[in-house]
């Protein structure tokens, strides 16, 4: 009896142990409300970069890091494949495939607006985008565009409710 | 702003569920509501010298200090567009 007692004992720390574990990697739901007030002219930036995600990142040493995008590669010095995350969704539950890649991109070429940064981070005219299959794009470039990762590191992605609803404003410009 | 509880990156996952930005509140008031009050403002930022010793006063709030960043500022033209400003 009393080695039984002993063994479920230890079974069930084995258990608590394992479910211990799992605990760990779940994360804890959001939650709570924080109201800000914050005059600071340029604080639509920091929001922007919370709203929308990239396809890449580049961190704080400047080494472009895989956030949408897990992984690129130059086939020729015009053409980049980019391979694109699976099971992201948006908070609408739109999922992010190669169809919002191409939405997105063909908003970002049509307005070729006068970017927040500067006008050099615009894709050259006559650069086109390929969807090889939903994880798999390909973007061409008229030229060798050395920036062109850069460029995707600022180019936001959004889903089609933004587009439906919003899009990007200034329309004067 | 809500929560995203569907985003995939667990190391970035939201921990607040909703995030408001209150533009209809001037500074003097925002300072005024987070002294004094539990909820009404959170946070405001950009605090004048005086105001950050009357906010540390108040049981309600606390000031946070950070050191700035170097600051650029920048103006861009829009060479497109004929008689823009």
């Amino acid at each position: 009896m009393k080695k039984c007692m002993v063994a479920s004992i230890i079974v069930m720390l084995c258990m608590l142990r394992w479910s211990d574990d799992g605990l760990g990697q779940e994360v804890p739901a959001p939650r709570g409300e924080l109201r800000i007030v914050d005059k600071n002219p340029d604080n639509w930036v920091s929001i922007t970069f919370h709203v929308f995600e990239h396809l890449v990142e580049l961190d704080k040493h400047g080494t472009l890091v895989p956030r949408l995008a897990t992984g690129w590669q130059w086939l020729d010095e015009r053409t980049l494949e980019v391979t694109l995350r699976q099971g992201v969704k948006f908070h609408n539950g739109e999922v992010f495939d190669a169809e919002i890649v191409r939405l997105n991109w063909e908003e970002n070429i049509r307005l070729q607006q006068p970017h927040m940064i500067g006008e050099f981070l615009n894709f050259k005219p006559g650069s086109r985008l390929e969807i090889i299959d939903a994880q798999t794009v390909r973007f061409i470039f008229p030229e060798p565009d050395g920036g062109a990762l850069v460029k995707l590191a600022l180019a936001h992605i959004a889903n089609r409710q933004f587009y439906r609803e919003l899009g990007w404003g200034e329309k004067s410009w | 702003m809500e929560a995203n509880t569907e985003y995939w990156d667990t190391s970035r996952f939201p921990r607040v569920q909703r995030i408001t930005f209150d533009n209809t509140l001037n500074q003097k008031d925002a300072v005024e509501l987070v002294k004094t009050t539990e909820g009404r403002v959170d946070l405001v930022t950009e605090l004048r010298p005086l105001d950050t010793l009357r906010v540390a006063e108040s049981p309600f709030a606390q000031v946070v200090k950070n050191r700035g960043s170097l600051l650029a500022v920048a103006g861009w033209f829009n060479m497109r567009q004929a008689g823009s400003r």
